[in-house]
């Protein structure tokens, strides 16, 4: 059992099997913040009702971090293995199907890390701006709208999101059809349909997430 | 007759109008890998390849470059080859940084000159990968896909008269499907232009091709826990599934078959 968990095709399991969550939550997570364009009512109760889960929510906290940092450690073991099989690089490499992003997973992950430090420490433990705490509105729930607004009308945290949401959509253009390859699912006939579709989430969460600070920042929403 | 392989020139001599075929030929600079033996360190050595024709394959171009090497008492440079027809999937190399050159679905042997342009530099380096060490030159050991052969690319039976033609019958769509699967000439150029130097697709094919004839199922579950097992032994890269390895395929074989090889990679471990 040892050699199959440790084998390259178990390793490709692990890495979709620990990434498909994580674009479920990345997509729901997306949706939750697009609420914010229903006001500011839709927006503070979303993030009562999900506060309101307590242990659940932590459950789901945990389980999520596992998820994350799992896939994580393994990607960087993957990335050591990957150099190591290929000591001597070509003095003339050339790249012919190969996208971008598929190219750069380790990089944009790396950066993804990082942004999701800062993202937690901003909105989350709220330690970057610890005015974000005292923000409440007239139903005495936690104003995350007004949060956001403030959040966003600074054009260099702004940036820094921007910059995190892209590279974000770009590991997900790669990784969303890698993952059912992976574990698989694909075949001569859902083959062209899903890698349609894989790319094309990408995108979606990149702009899906990018509107929103966008738009505080526009001053589209105020 | 390759287009572009001949310059024509008409000229006019007592009102006869003649025209005069003068045979193309192209200037190259190669930048070639020189490595003495597995120990050498090993470096790119510049060399001019004059008056070649568009008509040779790159390999008749090689065997020229060689043949003027020995004239002038040096080593020639060692490359490997065999039928030269495309089907044994003895001829490698890299050239410009793509394993068996530019064409899709080509190997070296079958690739010709008239797809360079005169003037052209050409980089021609080895098949890379930990697990293909190379030998001398343009020459690496690709014994590694031997051995993993060896752990299941076969079917077991008992020898003696060959079964009667058409007593198993086998679906045309399987019997398709395990033959585009069967293409697969064991010639390396899926490791050699992976970012990762993984073997996947040629196991992914062998595994394949087996799993979709009923003279494989038997040994179908231990097949691909062996065969996969030999792959990360040899010390082959992980797939990241960019597709490099498809696109470099001389016999086009798909990357669908990896996902058919995970698939069964999968069954194996719930029986």
């Amino acid at each position: 059992m040892s050699s199959y968990i440790t084998s390259s095709v178990a390793k490709k399991y692990i890495m979709a099997l620990t990434g498909i969550p994580l674009m479920l939550f990345i997509f729901g997570h997306m949706l939750g913040n697009l609420q914010i364009f229903l006001g500011a009512d839709a927006i503070n109760n979303y993030a009562a009702t999900l506060q309101g889960l307590g242990g659940f929510l932590w459950a789901i906290r945990i389980t999520l971090f596992v998820l994350f940092i799992t896939h994580a450690i393994l990607s960087s073991i993957l990335y050591v293995e990957n150099k190591l099989a290929r000591p001597v690089s070509y003095h003339k490499p050339a790249t012919v199907v190969a996208t971008l992003t598929s190219r750069t997973m380790i990089i944009t992950g790396l950066i993804i890390v990082c942004f999701l430090v800062f993202h937690i420490f901003h909105y989350t433990v709220q330690s970057i701006d610890p005015s974000f705490k005292h923000l409440f509105d007239t139903q005495g729930r936690h104003d995350v709208y007004t949060m956001l607004i403030k959040g966003f009308s600074n054009s260099s945290i702004t940036s820094i999101y921007l910059l995190g949401v892209v590279l974000l959509g770009a590991h997900v253009h790669h990784a969303a059809a890698s993952a059912l390859q992976s574990l698989g699912l694909m075949n001569h006939k859902y083959a062209k349909y899903i890698n349609f579709a894989g790319p094309l989430l990408g995108v979606i969460v990149a702009v899906g997430y990018a509107v929103v600070p966008l738009c505080v920042l526009f001053k589209v929403i105020k | 007759m390759g287009r572009g392989s001949f310059i024509v020139d008409r000229i006019e001599i007592h009102d006869t109008l003649f025209t005069i075929h003068y045979p193309q030929i192209m200037n190259l600079t190669l930048y070639i890998w020189r490595q003495r033996n597995a120990k050498d360190k090993g470096k790119m050595v510049t060399y001019m390849a004059d008056d070649i024709s568009p008509d040779m394959s790159f390999l008749e171009m090689l065997d020229v470059v060689n043949e003027r090497l020995i004239e002038d008492n040096e080593d020639p440079i060692a490359f490997d080859h065999d039928c030269r027809e495309g089907i044994c999937g003895t001829c490698s190399l890299i050239i410009n940084g793509r394993a068996h050159g530019p064409e899709k679905g080509t190997t070296t042997c079958q690739l010709h000159m008239r797809h360079f342009k005169d003037g052209d530099e050409i980089y021609i380096e080895p098949f890379r990968s930990r697990a293909f060490a190379v030998i001398r030159d343009l020459v690496v050991d690709r014994s590694a896909f031997d051995r993993i052969m060896q752990t299941g690319g076969f079917i077991t039976i008992n020898t003696g008269s060959p079964a009667d033609a058409n007593a198993l019958p086998i679906p045309k769509e399987d019997a398709e499907y395990a033959m585009d699967a069967a293409q697969c000439i064991g010639c390396g150029a899926c490791v050699a232009q992976c970012k990762n130097a993984s073997a996947m697709l040629f196991v992914a094919a062998k595994v394949s091709q087996f799993a979709h004839l009923p003279q494989g199922q038997p040994e179908r579950m231990k097949r691909v826990r062996a065969m996969v097992k030999a792959m990360d032994d040899e010390g082959f890269g992980n797939c990241t599934n960019q597709y490099e390895c498809e696109a470099a395929c001389p016999k086009e074989i798909s990357v669908n078959f990896i996902a058919k090889m995970n698939r069964e990679f999968l069954v194996s471990g719930l029986k």
